[in-house]
């Protein structure tokens, strides 16, 4: 207990007072604590007892206050400090301490106060002192004092981030040193005013320099707080609106630029709202409406449409609400009339939202009714050009089909779809569409029209093409005039026929009257158009010796109108009397009367006259010695003259319906000749043929044959007259001619020859017997060449010897073969003789001979050929033998009833190449062996011993197998 | 001088080398008794061994004088080549030096038997001819 035993004064004040009075002990424990703990920290001072003072305290404060309690036991002088406190209901009570140590009687008193309500004023004040300051520092104004000459007092806020300038740069500045020249009446007028009126003035937008010479927008709130004593100062608060008033700029730069395209965009313009309520409308909408502007905005605009577009209106309206952008004709009467307006409605959308909608509304009622009226001409044009009955088409300049109509359509057989735009190169390439592209380029080119008939070939027709140009091109008229052109060119042709027909014509009336005749009738009777006109032919052509003309008989018939064909003599005007052939055709009208007659005139006086003379030169062929066959057109005999019969024993029955040249050809009747005979009667024309014929009795004989062709007048063959002579005699005499001339020719060569050969042959010797002669002149007697050229003198002039004797031989064979003596000689025998006489030679070659040959085998021939002939073949065989193998020569002999006697000659020997021999091999002095010393005049021998013998030899041979000769003996 | 004796006719080739021999300027006489072997041996020979005069005899078997004229000059290889070629030939037959003369590469045209003095004509003509060349 405290030192008051009673309760006293003091402990009632004590008790009473707001502040808390108590003690501790040195240890920190509560000794007595005054009532008031119980209002400030809400705890009864008995709970306090005992209790350590730092149990109410604040845990922050717990050290600091222990620490403090450590510090007062050593002091004996009072000490103050605050700590916090919690109160029981847990918040925070701050407690102004004020203790002093008692050491005596080792306690602490102490006096608390709350001070919570001053603390926490104190704190507030302090936090409303840092917002202020970080509002001007940290804000977006700059804030500035002034003098009353406007000289910076004071620079703060953003002044230096935004202008660059230092607080303390700016001190003592007059503002308007640094505020653009321009600007500068203006911001002293607003000084003057705030100076003034005291109250607060915005100068809004004047430029201010930037420490970096830039000028810089500024918007600023100007107040004059010079009289108030806390402030003395003019106060401003600046904004820097460059970035603003450039955004602004723009803003009314492209509002200004949009507004104009609005207001003077040509087309009406219309701005909507949902309802429909005119927002906007610019020059050309108020002229559409014929109102003023002020008599149009906020109106609903379905009232200025007639009844029936207001539901159109609306419903694109809607449309274009709802994000689309339509675009719509609306035709309707309006007060000036019919309008058709081409709409437009687009949809103005901010952020996705449509907030109105832009009418565009073009008047196109010009454009439209033209158009129609466009479309009305053509459809008009086009009613005209189908009604056209010809085809027709239209050409643009530039060669495209403009237009065909249905009649083009039907003639050309193609849609009209396949011209209109095509050019007219593309359609037609062929070179039949040369004259129609010359025609239409001459009618562009000169601005006339043409006429003209050309032939299509595509569509295979005549047209009649009229072409007119015109600017846009040409328009051209087709008429198909095929059949006109068709019946004009049969009609041509007729007449050209009937005017240059060698026939005469004539046409008549029904009264058989002459109304034309042609010119072959003044050809055939002399008499011209002039004179006919208006006769009856009958009278004029009537022949002296008749009484009455033959037409004249039938003229009954002819009236009743039946075709008429008569032959008739007639009577020229010249007098002469000539055959017609007369044909007379009615040509009935379209009721089936008679019109008209044509006459046809053929001349056949030629043809009676030859019949006559046929007749009469029957009578002469009956009488001849020649033989004269009469043939049909086929070449069978139809009649022949006692003549044939004699010359080949045939009679006409015999013949008759048999071809001559069949029933008289024979073995040696030549099929050449046959062929022609054949060939000449196809032609039809006169022929002479030579030919070997066999009477019946088989026996040949030589006919010349001349055949000519018997025609008809119109020149078609009906018959064959041949006649024919037995020339026999006259032959034989030619062929024996021909065979002499035959020999002439070969001895005549054969002397050629012979000439040649002397001249080569007899001379070689005597050349070099010459030449040696000479060289013995020139040498020494005692050389050796002397010697030699004396031996080889020696030699060539036996040489010279060999080839005399030769020659006679040659002479003797060739001047005996006319009287040659043929004798029987058996083959065997002489092929004997012949291989004995060479049996040394063989021996010495070791070769052997093998012969075949039927003892009894004869031939007619001369014995010295015959052996001369086997002599020579054998002796070439030993000479001209294979090295390297034996001789074996083979003899084969056979009698042939019809050729004779054929010998065949074989050795295995060097033999010759046949392809260089070529036919040279039986020429004389003709050699095929080098280093042999053949003198090539064997074989020329054996051939020439044959030849006189009637013989004949051929030869085989092949280079190192052998040769084979082949010889016949008739 | 260098010369081709083409001749089938021994005797005669004899007389013709001899007469050749006899003259200073002849150094040397190859001779063939036929054509073939005269074209093989021309085939067979250098550019700058090639004979100075051809002496051909016309009538040979086989291959005659006019074959071996044919054989050069239709063979490309002596299509440039300048060759003196006389026909030496105990022909009379006019129609022999006038089928001559249809060959360009023959030179001349003799008679056998062949004499001196036709050899020192030949010779000199071919000097001529080859001082032409070099000049």
């Amino acid at each position: 207990m405290f030192a008051f035993e009673k309760p006293s004064v003091l402990e009632k004040l004590i008790n009473a007072s707001l502040d808390i009075f108590g003690c501790v002990d040195s240890s920190g424990c509560f000794v007595f604590v005054s009532d008031a703990v119980s209002y400030v920290l809400g705890y009864k001072s008995e709970a306090l007892h005992g209790k350590h003072f730092s149990s109410f305290l604040h845990p922050d404060d717990v050290a600091r206050t222990n620490q403090f309690f450590n510090e007062v036991l050593s002091l004996s002088h009072e000490v103050n400090f605050s700590s916090r406190c919690i109160h029981s209901e847990g918040y925070t009570i701050h407690i102004f301490w004020s203790v002093i140590w008692i050491e005596d009687k080792d306690i602490l008193y102490f006096v608390g106060r709350d001070v919570t309500d001053q603390k926490l004023g104190i704190q507030q004040l302090q936090e409303k002192d840092e917002l202020h300051r970080a509002l001007v520092e940290h804000g977006t104004d700059m804030l500035a004092l002034f003098d009353e000459n406007v000289n910076f007092t004071y620079s703060g806020g953003s002044t230096e981030r935004i202008l660059g300038y230092t607080a303390e740069s700016l001190m003592g500045i007059n503002a308007f040193s640094l505020i653009h020249p321009d600007d500068v009446e203006m911001v002293q007028e607003k000084l003057v005013q705030a100076l003034e009126s005291e109250e607060q003035v915005t100068i809004s937008d004047f430029r201010f320099l930037h420490i970096n010479g830039e000028w810089r927008r500024l918007e600023t709130c100007l107040s004059n707080q010079l009289h108030n004593p806390a402030v003395k100062a003019l106060v401003t608060s600046s904004r820097d609106v460059t970035e603003k008033y450039r955004n602004r700029q723009r803003l009314i730069e492209s509002e200004q630029r949009f507004k104009s395209l609005f207001e003077y965009n040509p087309d009406a313009v219309f701005v909507e709202n949902r309802e429909g309520l005119i927002l906007e409308a610019n020059q050309a909408a108020e002229q559409l409406l014929g109102l003023p502007k002020h008599e149009i905005l906020f109106k609903p605009i379905f009232g200025f449409l007639p009844p029936e577009a207001v539901a159109v209106c609306d419903r694109h309206l809607a449309d274009a609400f709802n994000g689309n952008t339509v675009k719509f004709l609306l035709k309707s009467d309006f007060e000036d009339g019919k309008l058709v307006l081409e709409v437009t409605k687009i949809p103005v959308k901010v952020n996705g939202e449509v907030l109105a909608v832009h009418s565009i509304v073009k008047d196109i009622t010009a454009a439209t009714n033209y158009h129609e009226a466009v479309e009305q001409h053509a459809k008009k044009l086009t009613t005209i050009f189908e009604s056209i009955t010809d085809a027709f088409c239209t050409i643009g300049r530039d060669w495209k089909y403009t237009y065909v109509n249905s009649e083009f359509e039907r003639l050309t057989n193609h849609k009209k779809e396949e011209f209109v735009g095509k050019s007219f190169f593309e359609l037609y390439q062929d070179s039949s569409s040369e004259i129609f592209y010359k025609n239409y380029l001459y009618a562009m080119q000169t601005g006339c029209s043409v006429h003209f008939e050309a032939y299509s070939q595509e569509y295979g027709i005549w047209l009649s093409i009229r072409a007119f140009p015109s600017e846009e091109g040409l328009s051209i008229y087709f008429n198909d005039i095929t059949e006109r052109v068709e019946v004009q060119r049969e009609l041509q042709q007729l007449s050209l026929v009937a005017r240059h027909s060698t026939n005469g014509v004539i046409i008549t009336n029904a009264a058989r009257t002459v109304e034309w005749v042609n010119d072959s009738f003044t050809r055939l009777t002399g008499y011209t158009l002039e004179e006919a006109l208006g006769k009856v032919p009958a009278e004029l052509l009537q022949a002296q010796h008749k009484d009455q003309h033959p037409l004249e008989a039938v003229k009954d018939e002819m009236l009743r109108g039946v075709p008429i064909s008569r032959e008739v003599c007639s009577r020229r005007k010249d007098g002469k009397s000539v055959w017609f052939s007369v044909q007379v055709n009615p040509v009935f009208g379209e009721q089936g009367e008679i019109v008209k007659f044509v006459t046809i005139l053929t001349d056949i006086t030629e043809r009676i006259k030859s019949q006559q003379e046929l007749e009469m030169l029957s009578l002469v062929a009956s009488g001849t010695d020649n033989a004269v066959i009469i043939m049909d057109v086929e070449g069978l005999t139809e009649w022949v003259n006692v003549g044939f019969t004699k010359m080949t024993g045939f009679t006409i029955a015999e013949m008759a319906g048999r071809k001559p040249a069949e029933v008289l050809r024979g073995e040696e009747t030549e099929d050449i000749t046959l062929r022609k005979l054949c060939e000449k009667l196809r032609e039809g024309v006169h022929f002479n043929v030579m030919i070997a014929y066999y009477r019946k009795s088989g026996e040949k004989f030589w006919a010349s044959v001349d055949t000519t062709p018997i025609c008809d007048k119109n020149g078609n063959v009906t018959r064959f007259v041949a006649i024919q002579k037995d020339i026999t005699f006259r032959k034989e005499a030619e062929e024996n001619l021909l065979k002499m001339t035959q020999d002439l020719n070969r001895q005549n060569t054969d002397l050629q020859q012979f000439t040649y050969i002397v001249s080569h042959n007899l001379r070689a010797p005597v050349a070099n017997a010459i030449g040696l002669a000479n060289l013995l002149t020139k040498v020494g007697k005692d050389s050796a060449l002397y010697d030699d050229s004396l031996a080889h003198l020696k030699q060539s002039v036996e040489q010279l010897d060999i080839v005399l004797k030769d020659m006679n031989t040659i002479l003797s064979v060739r001047d005996g073969q006319g009287s040659l003596e043929l004798e029987k000689i058996r083959v065997k025998l002489v092929v004997e003789q012949a291989l004995n006489s060479l049996e040394e030679s063989l021996k010495q070659c070791d070769g052997e001979v093998l012969f075949h040959i039927a003892d009894d085998i004869e031939v007619k021939a001369n014995k010295a050929y015959l052996y001369s002939i086997f002599y020579n073949l054998l002796s070439n065989a030993i000479k001209y033998r294979a090295i390297d193998r034996k001789l074996r020569v083979e003899v084969k002999c056979q009698a042939s009833p019809d050729k004779g006697v054929l010998i065949s000659f074989s050795d295995n020997g060097s033999g010759f190449d046949m392809a260089k021999a070529k036919d040279n091999v039986f020429k004389l002095y003709k050699r095929f062996h080098k280093n042999k010393n053949g003198r090539g005049i064997g074989l020329y021998l054996i051939k020439t011993h044959l030849e006189a013998m009637g013989g004949q030899i051929e030869v085989t041979s092949k280079t190192g197998v052998g040769t084979s000769f082949q010889i016949i003996i008739p | 001088m260098k010369a081709f004796v083409i001749d089938d006719d021994k005797l005669s080739v004899f007389l013709t080398q001899s007469i050749l021999n006899l003259d200073a300027a002849t150094q040397c006489v190859d001779t063939f008794l036929s054509a073939e072997a005269a074209l093989d041996a021309l085939a067979a020979l250098k550019e700058t061994d090639m004979p100075d005069v051809i002496f051909l005899d016309l009538n040979m078997p086989l291959m005659d004088g006019w074959d071996f004229l044919d054989a050069l000059t239709s063979d490309r290889l002596y299509a440039e080549k300048e060759f003196n070629i006389y026909v030496l030939t105990s022909s009379l037959d006019l129609s022999d030096s006038v089928k001559a003369e249809t060959y360009s590469i023959v030179s001349g045209f003799l008679h056998k038997p062949i004499s001196s003095e036709d050899v020192s004509l030949i010779y000199s003509r071919i000097e001529l001819q080859k001082k032409a060349e070099v000049r």
